[in-house]
């Protein structure tokens, strides 16, 4: 819990605050508490997003307005669902406000610079724990006819966007926004089977994300020029245990984020075969950027001086999350799925 | 006659005993090796059996994993052999671990062959690449590696996510993903027969064909030179093996779009040759070399003749052995010349006739000569491949022409023709190379008289 410094007293206060919004939504028994859940959340993750510097500031601000926008539109869906007056494109609102949300096509264009100017913890709020609630909204709504058509072109295209955004990018926040994008799609079609796997997606994705972005922190890289900073002999073997986490998030066997790909595959073969084939194809265009945080990581921070002691293995705390997140699970999970 | 048929049997054993003991002076895992060769030699020829091994729904080894297995530990062994400039002269001190980067390829490599389930197969295959990346990322000699792992990962990862869906929908529709149900069932009304084109462009993009061989040339001139021996022995045969698996148990005999692949890959085959024959870089010669055997190995497993499957497992072996010998030849002459370029390293014969010895031995292997085991193959072959169709002869006759004459290229411009004044004798060559040279050059030269192991 070091890593994310404490940077004022109240922290702990504003994390409690974007839990209990996300058990309110999730707990509560009617639809007014989802949508209160959801502000409480916003609430405290705005607290905790705006940083100190001007940029955090600035995409706070851009942050706010998009969400504010979506959350207003949600509420006005529910109105018009719930009670008063139905309008024929009443489901259509609240599904529009969730795209809008969670940055899915054609409502994507802040994601990249939204994420792209916070600082790395709030990285992981906004593409991990504010995923949660427009997810179960997903998971429980009944999609079909034209409503499920247009969900799905939306993931469709937003995938390709997200394969295709990250393509050239040197800055590693860019980049992890693209994928956040992709990754949302899987984790919308996910919640399609059901609420539960998509926490199981969910988790996996929140740990290697998790371990990427604190090792990333703890060396404070930023853009690939930052990588000089790292090619030392003694940070050598850790950049390069961390460049796992490049072709994991990718999918690549044998590695942890593999796990993803194949239980989202397994999941949604049966209902949603075409979708799969455009998110598979759109993966692998997407694995071009992933190889170059994995080959940023592993070789552009690699030490090009004579090392004339020698130096012993450095442990430490990154490396070995990095090989238990990244390794480890990797065979196992896919046991798993291949038993379950 | 059955005194001579005796003979024909002892004398490999009498062979790999002698020299398994003058091996076993090069240290631990060579007496490992040569006795694991001659136990199998043993095994396979005492009883007329056929070997199914299937311990659990997730392992399965037949005759095929066998063979891959003794291949796999074979190309390990002569990598770790033939590695020496790397292993006890590491550039920096975070350089090491060679060893255990050929290791971490070989694993998965192993754990392919003896998979019994589709799951396991496609992790196992996709598993290989990684250790592949890391090694020419890590330890290559040139900056254009970095291109080159691009190359190898998007290629072969972005060829085989579409075989992942293929076999996940098979996986459904039959309810399992293990062999021993898909061998005891026939399927070859189920599906369609489209689905087998994701599933083989997976395995035509790794073997490779040459509408996607991009990736080999890239991949085995930037590797180092375990990386690219291990590379030629091992990682292409994941492609034929996947192949072989495929067919067997798909049990879909393509007639009109086998013939159409068979063109493709045969025509792709002769221009391979051809390219390999204009190419100035030694490891890129040999890479393009391997491009069109493999395309000769894929014929011959898309025409489901048994006789010619003999024929392309013999290939796949033959190959396996001798390419990487010929990578490690090349890398001698890197080694004292420091450059790769055919006009650069001339002249071995006059200074290491050892190695001429050696480069003329694999490259007559490599042309098919006999009596060396690709000549066997490679007879079978033609001589199936006719029965496809008899057009196909005329460009079989020109790729084993072409293949002559880039293999005889190679081996009069680098063993012939007067020495340049700025190269010298290099005493610091190891012979451990002579050594692993040996093994390969007699398991090559007396393979024939195991012809019957690789009827599998």
């Amino acid at each position: 819990m070091i890593f994310f410094a404490f940077r004022s007293y109240t922290t702990f206060l504003f994390l409690f605050l974007t839990v209990f919004g996300v058990f309110l939504a999730l707990e509560g028994e009617s639809m007014f508490s989802v949508w209160m859940g959801m502000e409480v959340s916003f609430l405290g993750v705005l607290f905790l997003i705006s940083g100190e510097t001007e940029e955090e500031v600035e995409s706070t601000m851009k942050y706010f307005i998009i969400q504010v926008i979506s959350s207003h539109l949600f509420l006005l869906s529910i109105l018009s669902i719930a009670g008063g007056w139905w309008v024929l494109e009443s489901p259509y609102f609240m599904v529009v406000s969730l795209l809008i949300k969670l940055g899915v096509f054609p409502f994507h264009f802040w994601v990249p610079s939204v994420i792209s100017q916070m600082s790395y913890f709030s990285l992981i709020l906004i593409s991990v724990v504010q995923k949660m609630i427009p997810i179960w909204v997903f998971s429980n709504l009944s999609l079909e006819g034209s409503l499920l058509w247009l969900v799905e072109i939306a993931l469709i295209l937003s995938a390709f966007v997200g394969a295709v955004g990250g393509l050239g990018v040197l800055h590693f926040r860019t980049i992890l926004s693209y994928s956040s994008i992709s990754h949302t799609c899987f984790m919308v079609v996910v919640s399609f089977y059901s609420f539960k796997a998509f926490i199981v997606y969910l988790a996996v994705y929140f740990f290697l994300n998790l371990g990427l972005v604190s090792s990333l922190w703890s060396m404070k890289i930023y853009t690939v020029s930052d990588l000089q900073k790292v090619s030392n002999i003694s940070s050598e073997s850790v950049t390069q245990a961390i460049s796992f986490y490049g072709l994991s998030l990718a999918g690549m066997p044998p590695f942890t984020g593999f796990f993803l790909k194949f239980f989202f595959l397994v999941l949604s073969w049966n209902e949603f075969p075409l979708m799969c084939v455009f998110f598979l194809m759109f993966s692998i265009i997407s694995l071009y950027y992933y190889f170059f945080i994995f080959s940023a990581l592993s070789v552009f921070s690699l030490f090009g001086g004579m090392s004339f002691r020698s130096k012993p293995f450095y442990w430490s705390w990154t490396f070995t999350i990095s090989v238990v997140f990244n390794i480890l699970p990797g065979f196992m999970l896919f046991m798993a799925v291949g038993i379950v | 006659m059955w005194f001579l048929k005796m003979w024909f049997l002892i004398t490999p054993f009498l062979l790999l005993s002698y020299y398994s003991v003058y091996f076993s002076s090069m240290g631990f895992f060579w007496g490992l090796c040569c006795s694991f060769i001659f136990f199998i030699l043993l095994i396979k020829s005492s009883v007329v059996c056929f070997f199914f091994y299937v311990p659990n729904s997730w392992v399965l080894m037949d005759d095929l994993s066998f063979l891959m297995e003794v291949l796999v530990f074979l190309v390990f062994v002569l990598s770790v052999a033939c590695s020496v400039k790397d292993l006890s002269f590491p550039l920096k001190e975070t350089s090491k671990g060679l060893d255990s980067g050929l290791a971490f390829i070989s694993l998965p490599c192993i754990m392919f062959f003896c998979a019994g389930g589709w799951m396991p197969f496609y992790f196992f295959f996709e598993f290989s690449l990684i250790p592949t990346l890391w090694m020419i990322l890590k330890w290559g000699y040139q900056p254009e590696r970095l291109q080159a792992g691009m190359f190898l990962l998007m290629y072969t990862a972005g060829a085989s996510l579409p075989l992942l869906m293929c076999l996940l929908f098979i996986s459904t529709v039959v309810g399992s993903d293990s062999f021993i149900l898909m061998a005891l069932t026939d399927m070859s009304h189920w599906f369609s027969r489209w689905l087998l084109v994701p599933v083989l462009l997976a395995f035509f993009v790794k073997l490779p064909i040459y509408g996607f061989h991009v990736w080999l040339p890239k991949a085995h001139v930037e590797a180092p030179l375990a990386g690219s021996m291990v590379l030629a022995g091992v990682l292409l045969k994941l492609g034929g093996f996947g192949l072989i698996r495929v067919f067997s148990l798909f049990k879909m005999t393509l007639s009109e779009e086998a013939l159409l692949m068979c063109s493709m890959i045969i025509w792709g085959g002769l221009l391979s040759s051809l390219v390999s024959a204009t190419q100035h870089d030694i490891k890129s010669i040999i890479a393009y070399s391997s491009v069109s055997h493999m395309s000769l190995v894929a014929v011959s497993f898309l025409s489901c003749y048994p006789l010619t499957k003999l024929a392309g497992v013999c290939m796949m072996f033959a190959h396996g052995v001798c390419s990487p010998c010929m990578f490690a030849l090349a890398a001698s002459s890197y080694d004292w010349s420091q450059s790769r370029s055919i006009s650069m390293n001339k002249s071995v014969l006059r200074l290491f006739p050892w190695f001429s010895f050696y480069w003329f031995s694999f490259i007559v292997a490599n042309m098919s000569c006999p009596p060396s085991l690709n000549f066997f193959s490679e007879v079978v072959m033609f001589s199936s491949i006719k029965s496809i169709g008899f057009v196909f002869i005329l460009p079989l006759g020109l790729l084993c022409e072409f293949t002559c004459v880039y293999c005889i290229f190679l081996y009069g411009f680098l063993n012939h023709g007067g020495v340049s004044s700025f190269l010298k004798s290099y005493p610091g060559i190891s012979d451990r190379y002579l050594m692993s040279f040996l093994l390969s050059f007699l398991i090559l030269f007396f393979g024939f008289l195991g012809l019957d192991f690789f009827l599998v």
